[in-house]
């Protein structure tokens, strides 16, 4: 498969200068005197995009995200590195960018159709397309001036994917605009894709590269730290965003800690209720992976002071083996083991589509019941229960246990992806939750009246 | 000299772009304002008026030739005019587009050119005004009036190359537009347009001559005013056009240098 861009070891280094005056006094310096410092915006980014593919890509404020995409489109050059492009290139480096707001949404959209390098006639067949996208009506041919911050994107971004380039490089302009608009966008972008254009978002819409992405990659500090499966890059990301911290050694945690272990107190039900599973086990010994339910591709990070070592999963009161009946109550167990003691635990969880649409989540800190005051060797067994009329197929779980501070949570262990069930479903309906609806049908004519 | 046959070749393939950025430009330039385009030679005008009347009436300079004053130095203000204009906007071509430089897919080598352009759309106004200020002095348009199109495109190419120059320098150095109002001053001073060449010492006269801008001005002065064609002047025009490839090659090349900074600095 050919690459529509291959970027090789690109690192770009902006010179900053304490007064505007110095970059001209360096540029003209006959000694090559140095005025300004360097600053590697990015460094050593190396990926591909295979053509047809839809990238995402993933960071911070300030990691460089835009940066690359600049580099990407030619705007800027990289200090060091390659980066080859096969194809023409749309940009919406930033919305309305090139836009000029006295000219109107029509001339504009002319004007950005022609700068991507249509013909008069190609233009010209588009420009109602674009309006009719766009969808602000005769504003369409009224000043950009006058426009609602809304209206001069959903023009922007109308004009940007009609311009039918190769490759289309957008940063941070699909999560703009309402509901509507933005499911259009997404609509058309999923056409783009079946077009076999290549892709390239910035977002900081999670569930969207989730969705619509084969592949992310994620900077930090001008590098780049993970590249992937989009919902593991995500998955990374959120840890970054937590700790931030990045790297994924916790993934691969060695044996947990047996020695300073004082006499276990009894196991805790966070919620309350008296039987207490797992066999009143209070030890540290992690036999989560013999639950039918673990996913082994989970990904898991924090900082260690406490562990999930054991789970289970009920549906009514039985230990669950295949999938969930339809109907069932779905109790998820988990121990957690604490190393540390810790004020102010937070347990949680989360149901998750596999292409990484949030269904539910929850957490104790919702509920107000923090559970305070862990002593190292402690157990705490969480219970969730839920009655989940899902649609049939499988989900992931996230559980997690944070710490909850002044400065907000403080990730102890983060299992995403942890476990997956499969829920059975009796009723058909398109959608993910059974809102258990009714239909009445009148035919008037006949007087007949029925309900189905 | 690569580098502005490469700008030249980008000129002419992005055509339309440039069409539609010529418009663009004239649609913010005078759609704030309600006199609008007439601003642009109204100005010009007042300028020309001025002259006319200190040098006429108040100085009582003699006709040259058999032709007036006014006439005269008209003829060589217009092209005087728009050069000086177009290279003034050119500088600012770069500086006055950050989005289009740094946030889109732009072939920014058009801009400077563009502002050419745009002057030239003013310059066919001035055209005009002139043409009445010959025909209520009596001069009928000749033959020699076919060369003007020549003169036209030689001051196109002196302009787009210094405009190159200007507006890649505009980015590092803000102040260069403030100095071109200075130099263009100046520029106008040393140039024999309201003032007659022979006024200086004929030992010195070859010296006002390595001025492009004299060529192009005596070159309207000979299209409007009948004078000779311009295959009679070969020195000249081969000592201009060599020093407006000269400019066209430095300005493409210095444009080209610095380009890559135009996103990052501005
Ligand atoms: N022209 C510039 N000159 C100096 N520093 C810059 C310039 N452009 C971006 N930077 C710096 O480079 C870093 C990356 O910026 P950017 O690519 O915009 O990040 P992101 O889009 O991921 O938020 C930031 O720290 C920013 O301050
Ligand atoms: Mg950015």
């Amino acid at each position: 498969m050919t690459n529509a861009v291959q970027v090789r070891n690109v690192a770009k280094r902006f010179r900053v200068f304490a007064n505007p005056m110095d970059r001209v006094l360096e540029y003209f310096d006959p000694f090559r005197r140095e005025y300004g410092k360097d600053f590697w915006a990015l460094e050593d980014v190396t990926f591909d995009v295979p053509a047809g593919r839809t990238i995402g890509i993933l960071g911070r404020n300030g990691s460089g995200k835009s940066t690359l995409l600049q580099m990407v489109c030619g705007v800027l050059q990289p200090t060091r590195g390659e980066i080859d492009v096969d194809g023409r290139i749309a940009a919406l480096l930033e919305l309305g960018a090139g836009f000029c707001p006295d000219l109107t949404g029509r001339e504009n959209a002319e004007f950005f159709c022609l700068q991507n390098g249509l013909t008069k006639a190609e233009t010209a067949a588009r420009l109602d397309e674009i309006g009719e996208f766009a969808d602000v009506g005769e504003f369409f041919d009224r000043p950009m001036r006058t426009y609602s911050s809304g209206m001069f994107v959903r023009v922007a971004f109308a004009a940007s994917i009609h311009v039918d380039p190769d490759i289309l490089v957008v940063d941070e302009a699909l999560s703009v605009g309402d509901a509507r608009f933005q499911h259009k966008c997404f609509q058309r972008v999923q056409q783009l894709r079946d077009a076999g254009k290549t892709i390239i978002v910035v977002t900081h819409d999670l569930t969207a590269v989730v969705r619509h992405c084969d592949h992310a990659v994620l900077l930090e500090r001008g590098r780049v730290v993970d590249s992937g499966e989009p919902r593991e890059v995500v998955s990374v990301y959120h840890e970054l965003l937590a700790t931030g911290r990045s790297d994924r050694t916790l993934t691969q945690r060695s044996q947990p800690r047996q020695d300073e272990a004082p006499p276990p107190p009894p196991a805790k039900v966070a919620t309350g209720t008296a039987d207490v599973p797992f066999e009143g086990r209070t030890d540290a010994v992690a036999r989560f992976a013999e639950c039918p339910q673990y996913h082994s591709g989970e990904l898991r990070f924090g900082d260690g002071r406490a562990e999930f070592v054991e789970f289970a999963v009920l549906a009514d009161g039985e230990p669950l083996s295949s999938s969930v009946p339809c109907g069932a109550t779905v109790e998820i167990l988990a121990r957690v083991y604490f190393h540390d003691a810790v004020e102010h635990a937070v347990f949680g969880f989360g149901f998750f589509t596999t292409d990484g649409v949030l269904v539910y989540g929850t957490n104790t800190a919702k509920s107000h019941e923090l559970v305070d005051h862990v002593v190292p060797g402690e157990s705490v067994v969480v219970r969730f229960r839920v009655t989940a009329p899902l649609q049939a197929g499988a989900y992931f779980l996230n559980l997690g246990c944070n710490q909850a501070t002044p400065d907000g949570p403080v990730a102890l262990d983060r299992r995403h992806s942890v476990l997956q069930v499969e829920f059975e479903s009796a009723a058909e309906f398109d959608g993910l939750v059974d809102l258990a609806s009714e239909f009445n049908t009148v035919r008037p004519q006949t007087g007949l009246a029925r309900s189905a | 000299m690569i580098a502005s046959i490469g700008y030249a070749r980008s000129i002419v393939s992005n055509r339309l772009l440039v069409e539609a950025m010529v418009r663009r430009q004239f649609r913010t330039k005078f759609a704030a304002t309600i006199g609008g385009l007439a601003w642009s030679f109204v100005a010009p005008l007042a300028t020309m008026l001025v002259y006319w009347f200190v040098f006429s009436v108040g100085l009582r300079v003699q006709p040259v030739g058999n032709l007036p004053f006014i006439v005269v130095f008209a003829a060589a203000f217009v092209p005087w005019l728009t050069f000086s204009e177009s290279v003034v906007t050119g500088s600012t071509a770069i500086t006055e587009n950050p989005h289009l430089v740094k946030k889109c897919v732009f072939p920014v080598e058009i801009l400077p050119f563009v502002s050419v352009v745009v002057s030239l759309v003013t310059h066919a106004f001035l055209l005009l005004i002139l043409f009445v200020i010959l025909l209520v002095n009596g001069v009928r348009p000749t033959a020699s009036l076919l060369q003007l199109p020549y003169y036209l495109l030689a001051l196109v190419a002196l302009s787009t190359g210094l405009s190159w120059f200007a507006a890649a320098l505009n980015v590092l150095l803000r102040d260069t537009r403030e100095m071109l109002g200075v130099v263009m001053n100046l520029w106008f001073w040393v140039t024999p347009i309201v003032w007659p060449l022979e006024m200086v010492p004929a030992r010195f006269a070859w010296l006002f001559r390595l001025n492009p801008v004299l060529y192009v001005a005596e070159g309207y002065r000979d299209s409007l005013l009948g004078g000779d064609p311009f295959w009679t002047k070969p020195l000249e025009a081969a000592g201009f056009w060599c020093m407006t490839f000269a400019v066209l090659g430095i300005g493409a090349f210095v444009f080209r240098r610095v380009r890559t900074e135009f996103a990052e600095v501005l």
